[in-house]
């Protein structure tokens, strides 16, 4: 091989293909949501929806 | 079209969870005047000239604010669907109550923040909440009641011994409590005018301020919680034989061979809750507080499975063939389908005992025994003591019902009684397999793996149950973790978890949402539900000229009345 033949380095940036996500699970981050919601204040919330009126 | 009419009366909780703790709250009362406005001002609506008052819908139905006398401040929204025709129709404008309300969560919760109140308006569909306090989601359906020469005769004697003196106590004692503050009233304002007079007015001003103070003791809530109890006590022996009466008269047949089906129905329709150990999911909310069959709703110590108070109200009405049943052993669903179910598969078995279609007596030994069998068994494998020495599960009884109902209908059932025999029979094989599989559509089995998976790092219901047995700051937490999955499952608006679940595609949503949006502003099929709701329609901008009743529109200006 020649040193003509050597390849030049690219000057350029590789072309690199973006990260791909992984599939979202709606019902999996949902369930993450709700678990953080519930732990979030849950005897405050247990005390202000106890209602003690109503009368069917 | 369906031959039977029925409606939905549901209601909601109205809390505040303050952003900081001890922060302010507005009163239940105050939350429902608020979210009534939002309602008025998204969807038609005129004043209901109706007992309890609220507003009639576009849709033809209701909303109001329930509250006994006693804790008026404290009560509940109840919502009314309007008439429907058959139990597709009831479910779906049963659940686009739940789409409008959640429509307007946002504008209510923003008007309230504007009158200093800082957090988060909880409008909840769960029917009990933590402490046990329990409401519900009664159903009412039209039922062909002939009766036979025996009953009208024992109706027509003993009729006028009970529901006559139950009016007379009632009114005398009414007379009594105005015409007391009607008394003290005048004398306010007799000793306020002579006050001023020279030497002889301190007395007068005296009398005033004693007055004065005496209506301030009058009006708190523990005096007229007493005088509810001195209504209660006076009119007791009346309610007590009229409701003997009124068990005898009122579809009996009827309710011995639906209420097997009413307490089974659970298994698919009950909407789970954290048993009190918190150890496990049982299935109802409801199911704790009821006590026996049948009777006039007259006290919450006292829950019947049928309520007959509607022939109080309307004591014409239990000398009609067709009467109204209402079931007040009723849970409310999040689940879209367990409503359907719920609704149609009730209706399925009415259809077959109207009919005369033959039913085996699977009355239970003892009610409160099987009720507390069904709500505390998820394994469903518990059999249920028969009165005829027998014993059966729940998911026995309800398949014996679902074939019955096959039977009856034959091949040829017409298409929402055959969707309704369709989707009742997968679930219940569904669930003889394995209620996991139906995490979609069965409320209680979707609560039960939503506590698992979101206290998973807590270990799940072990945990909870673990949490619950300690009494660490921490276990509490737990505990009341689990707790606020139980109610917040059900609430309505963009922090309810079933919401949550639906919009991530983890729950079936079965009705369509233009099908659901429609049914929250245009009136049900039935006649009178339509007419209702078109005059509503008509006179909604008009608000001090037009009221409306369940029976008839009321006008002022000519004063006239246009019955539906």
């Amino acid at each position: 091989m020649s040193q003509n033949d050597k390849p030049v380095p690219s000057t350029e940036a590789p072309v690199v293909a973006p990260p791909v996500a992984p599939p979202l699970d709606r019902a999996a981050a949902a369930i993450a949501a709700i678990a953080k919601d519930a732990k979030t204040q849950p005897l405050e919330y247990v005390k202000a929806t106890t209602v003690p009126g109503g009368g069917e | 079209m369906h031959p039977r009419l029925i409606g939905v009366e549901t209601e909601f909780a109205l809390a505040w969870v303050p952003r900081e703790a001890g922060g302010r709250s507005p009163l239940p009362r105050d939350i429902y005047e608020v979210v009534e406005a939002a309602v008025r001002a998204e969807v038609p609506a005129l004043p209901a000239a109706v007992p309890k008052g609220g507003v009639f819908l576009a849709t033809g139905g209701l909303m109001h604010y329930e509250a006994p006398t006693a804790r008026f401040s404290t009560g509940l929204l109840e919502m009314a669907t309007p008439e429907c025709r058959g139990p597709l129709e009831a479910a779906r404008y049963h659940h686009a109550q739940d789409v409008l309300l959640g429509r307007l969560h946002g504008e209510a919760e923003f008007r309230l923040r504007t009158r200093g109140f800082e957090g988060e308006l909880v409008v909840g569909k769960a029917a009990a909440d933590s402490a046990g306090n329990v409401w519900g989601s009664h159903e009412n359906y039209e039922v062909d009641d002939p009766a036979s020469v025996l009953r009208v005769l024992l109706l027509a004697l003993a009729f006028p011994a009970f529901w006559i003196p139950l009016r007379i106590a009632e009114s005398i004692f009414k007379l009594l409590l105005y015409s007391m503050f009607l008394a003290a009233a005048a004398s306010y304002l007799l000793c306020a005018a002579l006050a001023p007079l020279p030497l002889l007015g301190r007395p007068f001003a005296a009398g005033a301020r004693g007055i004065l103070s005496l209506g301030r003791a009058l009006v708190r809530e523990e005096t007229l919680v007493r005088l509810m109890d001195l209504t209660y006590a006076v009119t007791l022996p009346w309610v007590r034989g009229y409701d003997v009466l009124l068990r005898k008269a009122a579809f009996p047949d009827a309710r011995r061979l639906l209420l097997p089906h009413l307490y089974t129905r659970l298994v698919f329709c009950g909407p789970g809750r954290v048993a009190a150990d918190g150890a496990t999911v049982a299935l109802s909310h409801k199911a704790p507080a009821i006590r026996h069959a049948a009777g006039i709703y007259w006290d919450d110590a006292r829950r019947p499975v049928f309520d007959l108070k509607n022939f109080v109200r309307e004591p014409w009405s239990i000398w009609s063939r067709r009467k109204r049943m209402q079931v007040l052993f009723a849970d409310s669903n999040t689940s879209r389908l367990a409503t359907v179910l719920r609704l149609g598969t009730t209706d399925l078995v009415l259809r077959m005992i109207e009919a005369g279609h033959p039913l085996r007596n699977l009355a239970p030994r003892d009610l409160g025994e099987a009720i507390a069998i069904v709500d505390g068994d998820p394994a469903l494998t518990r059999p249920i003591p028969l009165a005829d020495g027998t014993a059966m599960t729940a998911l026995q009884i309800q398949k014996y019902y679902l074939e019955e109902a096959e039977k009856f209908c034959g091949k040829n059932a017409e298409p929402e009684t055959a969707e309704v025999l369709s989707k009742w029979r997968y679930v219940l094989e569904a669930l003889a397999e394995d209620p996991h599989l139906l995490y979609k559509e069965v409320d209680w089995v979707a609560k039960r793996d939503l506590v698992a998976e979101a206290l998973a790092e807590e270990g799940g219901w072990r945990g909870v149950a673990k949490a619950a047995a300690t009494a660490t700051t921490d276990g509490a937490a737990t505990v009341a973790a689990a707790q606020k999955i139980d109610t917040r499952f059900h609430e309505i608006g963009p922090r309810g978890y079933g919401g949550a679940l639906l919009e991530a595609g983890r729950s079936t949503g079965y009705f369509d949402g233009p099908d659901l949006e429609r049914a929250t502003r245009e009136p049900a099929s039935s006649p009178r539900a339509k007419a209702r709701g078109d005059a509503v329609r008509r006179h909604s901008g008009d608000e001090r000229e037009a009221r409306v009743s369940w029976s008839e529109l009321l006008l002022k200006h000519p004063r006239k009345r246009v019955r539906f």
